[in-house]
């Protein structure tokens, strides 16, 4: 609750601060959530990282047995690791709280990070490790207020300048107790009128290097996503494959993309605008045709006609992730649908069902999924988006892992400017926290098992969010049951 | 040699000016000390400052280097208010007022262009935390709100020095001494000033390109020149120089005696201690050149006159600055400069990947040759005049 409230009064403080339609493993939802381990402390973390680069993060930690004593953050860049970071910094337990523990982190360069939570208290010592992106994402726009502010204050010395000129001239050279000639009061004018132009063609001067790197801001070091281009090609079989293309290399990281849960792509097709097709794909690498360019393909399922939105979220070896987004128009399938036709990937799931607004869905073999949370949720306000999968007996059904993780939830907003793919343990990318506890093996997590800083996958359907701005969201709640991928859809409305 | 005769000549003038009872009763004002010192502040907080930010990172509103720099816009700011309150609602006889009415106010000269600068600074501080929140902390030294904070800055110091050029030009021969000490200093400062301004214009690996010249060329004489022509005292280009030199060495020296651990990530370069600043130019040979042109030349002005003396000052300038700093900057890349005394490698911070660019010469696309010579020559003329303008205006400010 608290972090909400302090939240909410940084919204606030925030609204000048107009965001960009940026995107990582999200789109448009910066903060990053965790739910986890440390240790055996169950912990969970909010960051919201800064919205230029360099910047301060903020980090919020619960412990939730509430029996820590100390809690430490330490911000580490991919390439430098631990060895590279500073001293851990302690977090401040927040006045009034018993296990809300708050601090501030700089992030000073643009890539990969992750921040080593590490918790004291009676059962010793833990870590977690919780990746994020730094980079960019936010353009400020000064508030009316503010630029009146600063246009008054502006004025004030430029008109004294010129004031002080004028005077320099007209009585700066007069022996103390001389009058002041007609001659020297017409050349203090004169100076005013000469200072008054040096100062507007400074001015103009100052406002084109404002404008020179405000534009090498926005397009060199604001982040924006990189485009992906999409295209319809028949496979060698001559079923329909979407090729997907985008650039090898990016200024932002140049590593290699590695698997995330044993694939290289994670794609979500979403039919606009209703959200009533959903197909979570995972297209497979081909042979490149030019050196700077990256190329997947999918075979499609029977996808009906229709304006589809493409997310495709990708993981670089360096831990920072992606999501690439386009749209595309697919025209209706050369054969007629065969909504029976098997997937090209065991792992592939479509759904097409329109999201509603409901509080339980049914799938056959009796199972029944239930929201337990409320369909009208405030913005902003951090908060747990469980959902209970019952057998027809009324039992929790055991749930199985469905691409490393007991569930995923993909959630986006109407209009497309939020996207995000939670697991129960967060915001976070499991492989992106592997890669940083692998780097440290040798190091700061020698002779540790790596598996206790890779949190474990949880085997419940609860997942941390703050929906980021209002408006009505679809969210799609994938699991596994008896083998078979569950997909449910559902509407919410966020004010 | 002629430091050391200079010495014995301001030693002996400050006795002698010390012995008369007509000198006290001329003394400098108390405000002038107050105000030509506090500009100190400045260049010294502004290279902690940047020392900090290499060595540490994180800072803070308050930490120490911060609250020098605020000292040093402060106390001019605070003193020269008062100055212009004071001969506003209490002035004295108006043949002993050294004032210049603004908006209905009355105060000395220096102290309205001390109060600009000091709202300036103030001004800079709001600009320069919305930039920070809008493109990023500190991304670039020479950025507008730096810039705006550099004016005030710049502002604050010629107005100390203007304080005392009037006071200067007022007195007798015999009572001027502490205020021509006090002019040589504000000039000093102004020049340390300027060199922290295009520190990244000035590392030596930069010693060899053009755009060191150019900029070299431009801006370092200005300050130099003027002392020449409104000091009273012989080789006051000299001195000027050697107060620049004697801050920068001194910081040099001092500040990587302090230990200092890095508390920002990514940590490249894990240093113990503070960074150091750049060694300092050998400003005092071309400044020792300019002092011997202008007493060569002589006091008579004239727009021709000044403008053949900029372009040979220019030119001056230009060869014995290349002369010195050519040779000085690779020996400052070499070995032989990685020890206390000229800390060849301790003015890199934690952020920097250390390897061989380090005692490398930096952009060979840039290197020196005719055109960046003609042009650091011609852009040099151009500061020279202005500064020879300047220095005239100056000489003759009374108020």
């Amino acid at each position: 609750m608290r972090i909400a409230a302090a939240r909410a009064k940084r919204i606030v403080l925030c609204c000048w601060l107009c965001a960009a339609c940026a995107a990582f493993a999200h789109v448009g939802s910066p903060t990053v959530f965790f739910q986890g381990l440390a240790g055996s402390y169950p912990i969970r973390v909010t960051i919201e990282p800064p919205g230029v680069v360099p910047g301060l993060a903020q980090i919020h930690v619960v412990v939730a047995s509430g029996e820590a004593t100390g809690v430490t953050v330490r911000p580490v860049r991919w390439d430098v690791g631990v060895k590279g970071s500073p001293a851990p910094e302690r977090a401040v337990l927040v006045p009034g709280e018993t296990n809300l523990f708050t601090s501030q982190l700089w992030l000073m360069a643009s890539g990969a990070y992750s921040v080593f939570v590490e918790v004291s208290g009676p059962r010793g010592e833990g870590t977690a490790i919780v990746p994020l992106n730094s980079v960019a994402t936010q353009r400020l726009v000064m508030t009316s207020g503010m630029s009146i502010g600063f246009l008054a204050a502006g004025a004030f010395l430029l008109v004294l300048l010129i004031s002080v000129v004028g005077a320099a001239i007209r009585e700066g050279r007069l022996d103390l107790g001389d009058a002041i000639s007609p001659l020297r009061r017409r050349r203090g004018w004169y100076a005013r009128g000469i200072m008054a132009a040096v100062l507007f063609a400074a001015l103009f001067l100052g406002y084109k290097w404002w404008n020179s790197v405000d534009n090498d801001y926005r397009h060199n070091r604001l982040y924006r996503p990189q485009s992906i281009q999409a295209e319809l090609k028949p496979d060698a079989a001559g079923a329909r494959q979407l090729v997907l293309r985008f650039s090898a290399s990016s200024h932002l990281d140049s590593t290699p993309l590695i698997p995330d849960h044993g694939r290289l792509m994670h794609l979500f097709l979403i039919r606009e605008p209703d959200g009533d097709v959903f197909a979570h794909l995972h297209p497979e690498r081909k042979p490149q045709e030019r050196d700077d360019e990256t190329v997947f393909a999918a075979r499609l399922p029977a996808l009906p006609a229709g304006q589809y939105k493409i997310y495709a979220d990708i993981t670089h070896e360096s831990g920072l992730t992606q999501t690439l987004t386009n749209s595309l128009r697919l025209p209706p399938p050369d054969v007629a649908a065969d909504l029976t036709m098997p997937m090209a990937e065991a792992d592939d799931a479509l759904s097409l069902a329109a999201p509603g607004d409901v509080s339980t869905l049914a799938f056959p073999g009796g199972l029944r999924l239930e929201r337990a949370f409320s369909a009208s949720l405030p913005v902003n306000q951090e908060t747990s988006l469980v959902f209970h999968l019952t057998t027809e007996n009324g039992a929790e059904a055991a749930l199985e892992p469905y691409l490393g993780m007991y569930g995923h939830l993909i959630i986006e907003n109407s209009d497309g400017t939020v996207f995000n793919h939670l697991h129960p343990l967060g915001s976070v990318s499991m492989v992106s926290q592997r890669q940083f506890a692998e780097r440290e093996k040798a190091g700061y997590l020698a002779n540790k098992p790596l598996d206790q800083f890779c949190t474990a996958a949880r085997p419940d359907l609860s997942f941390p969010y703050a929906f980021p701005k209002a408006g009505v969201y679809r969210l799609w709640l994938q699991t596994k049951v008896a083998g078979r991928i569950l997909t449910g859809a559902y509407l919410l409305s966020v004010k | 040699m002629v430091v050391s005769s200079q010495i014995d000549v301001l030693q002996g003038e400050l006795a002698a000016s010390a012995a008369t009872p007509a000198s006290r009763a001329a003394a400098l004002p108390w405000y002038c000390y107050a105000v030509v010192f506090a500009i100190a502040c400045v260049p010294i907080g502004v290279l902690w400052d940047i020392s900090w930010h290499l060595s540490i990172g994180r800072d803070s509103f308050w930490t120490p280097a911060h609250m020098m720099i605020y000292l040093g816009g402060s106390v001019p700011g605070l003193v020269c208010g008062w100055l212009v309150l004071r001969n506003t609602f209490w002035p004295g006889p108006a043949e002993q007022s050294p004032a210049v009415r603004i908006w209905g106010f009355r105060g000395p000269l220096g102290a309205w262009v001390v109060i600009w600068g000091a709202c300036t600074m103030l001004f800079s501080a709001p600009f320069d935390n919305w930039w920070h929140n809008a493109y990023g902390l500190d991304v670039q030294i020479i950025s507008p709100p730096h810039t705006v904070l550099a004016l005030g800055t710049y502002a604050i110091a010629i107005g100390a020095l203007i304080l005392v050029l009037s006071w200067q030009n007022r007195s007798s021969a015999d009572g001027r001494l502490a205020a021509n000490l006090l002019v040589l200093f504000a000039c000093g400062v102004l020049l340390t000033q300027l060199t922290v301004f295009i520190t990244e214009y000035s590392y030596p690996n930069e010693q060899h390109g053009g755009t060191f010249y150019e900029f070299g060329c431009r801006l370092l004489p200005i300050y130099l020149i003027v002392a020449a022509r409104v000091s009273k005292i012989k080789w006051s280009a000299t001195w000027v120089s050697l107060i620049y030199m004697t801050i920068k060495m001194a910081l040099v020296w001092i500040l990587p005696l302090f230990p200092a651990e890095p508390r920002l990530a990514p940590i490249y370069n894990p240093i113990t201690h503070m960074a150091a600043p750049l060694f300092p130019l050998l400003l005092v040979v071309p400044a020792f050149g300019i002092d011997l042109i202008m007493q060569t030349v002589g006091r008579k002005r004239g727009f021709w006159r000044d403008t053949g003396l900029a372009l040979l000052l220019a030119a001056v300038f230009f060869i014995l600055l290349l002369a010195v700093q050519w040779p000085f900057s690779t020996f400052l890349l070499s070995n032989a400069a990685r020890n206390a005394f000229f800390a060849g490698n301790a003015m890199w911070g934690y952020p920097d990947h250390l390897g061989q660019w380090c005692v490398q010469f930096w952009r060979p696309e840039n290197r020196l040759g005719i055109t960046s010579s003609v042009m650091a020559i011609l852009l040099g003329t151009l500061g020279a005049r202005l500064a020879l303008w300047f220095g005239n205006w100056l000489a003759e400010v009374k108020r």
